[in-house]
């Protein structure tokens, strides 16, 4: 086991067609999740108790706004915003790199947030936000 | 993509040679014919602007020099160059922003006179940002 520098990790998104790497046009890759915690505690206890619900999650992305054909940021989410339901069938996440063997989380999401910004002293910028949809596979690439 | 030193030096070359009267060197010159832009090296060049070795991202320095034939007549020559919303074939700035990835962020005169070969000339040092 070892740790890894941040500039290793990737994410692959699933357009509706195929699966595109982004990784070259992205700065962070936040993946943020949680479960709920369904308070069993009854008469009696001295401390609450609590039972682990079901899951959640959401993947944050902020990078370079890029046109690229196919693979570009931009281009990526403009068509999965075009859909009916912003759905992704299926995102890939890997945070020591994508060669055989490293860890994958895969999962399926809704892009819920997508924003651009433009400062005037620096290149054109984009985040988003995917919300996890459904269990979180863990795999290897 | 991630930034090839000497391919983006050349490319920075190639924009900065459409301007008229310029001679360009994609390098650190011993020896210069004025007026001329010199291509400096990164200052610096940092790796991993995105991940995946997506892109790089540097600053480099591009000297424009010309000859201090008299004050004035220096200062006119020198501004030419600098001129900010002149076109591609005049202007330092126009030449390079129209490279994919690249802007040039500021001009700076702390370093007026530079000694090149033992010779003084007018100096200009443009700050050239690339993501690339």
């Amino acid at each position: 086991m070892a740790n890894e520098h941040g500039s290793v990790s990737q994410i692959l998104i699933h357009d509706g067609s195929s699966l595109r790497n982004i990784s070259p046009y992205v700065k962070t890759i936040d993946n943020n999740q949680s479960r709920d915690a369904n308070d069993t505690t009854t008469k009696g206890a001295t401390g609450k108790t609590y039972r682990g619900g079901l899951t959640d999650g959401e993947v944050r992305l902020t990078g370079l706004w890029d046109d690229t054909a196919s693979v570009g940021t931009r281009t990526v989410f403009a068509t999965i915003k075009a859909t009916a339901t912003g759905g992704i069938q299926t995102i890939e996440v890997g945070m020591e790199g994508i060669a055989t063997g490293d860890i994958k989380e895969s999962f399926a999401g809704v892009l819920t947030q997508y924003d651009e910004s433009s400062p005037v002293d620096d290149m054109v910028a984009f985040t988003a936000t995917i919300k996890i949809s459904g269990a979180i596979t863990i795999g290897t690439f | 993509m991630a930034i090839n030193l000497n391919t983006a030096m050349d490319t920075l070359g190639t924009a900065l040679a459409g301007i008229t009267g310029l001679r360009v060197y994609d390098y650190l010159a011993d020896n210069v014919a004025v007026p001329a832009a010199v291509v400096g090296l990164p200052q610096p060049l940092t790796y991993d602007h995105t991940h995946g070795r997506g892109t790089d991202r540097a600053t480099f320095p591009v000297y424009v020099v010309v000859g201090k034939v008299s004050d004035r007549a220096a200062r006119d020559a020198l501004a030419v160059f600098c001129d900010g919303t002149a076109g591609a074939t005049v202007s330092v700035k126009a030449a390079l922003d129209a490279v994919p990835g690249c802007r040039v962020m500021d001009v700076d005169f702390s370093n007026p006179v530079m000694s090149i070969a033992g010779a003084d000339y007018l100096a200009a040092t443009f700050h050239v940002d690339l993501v690339a």
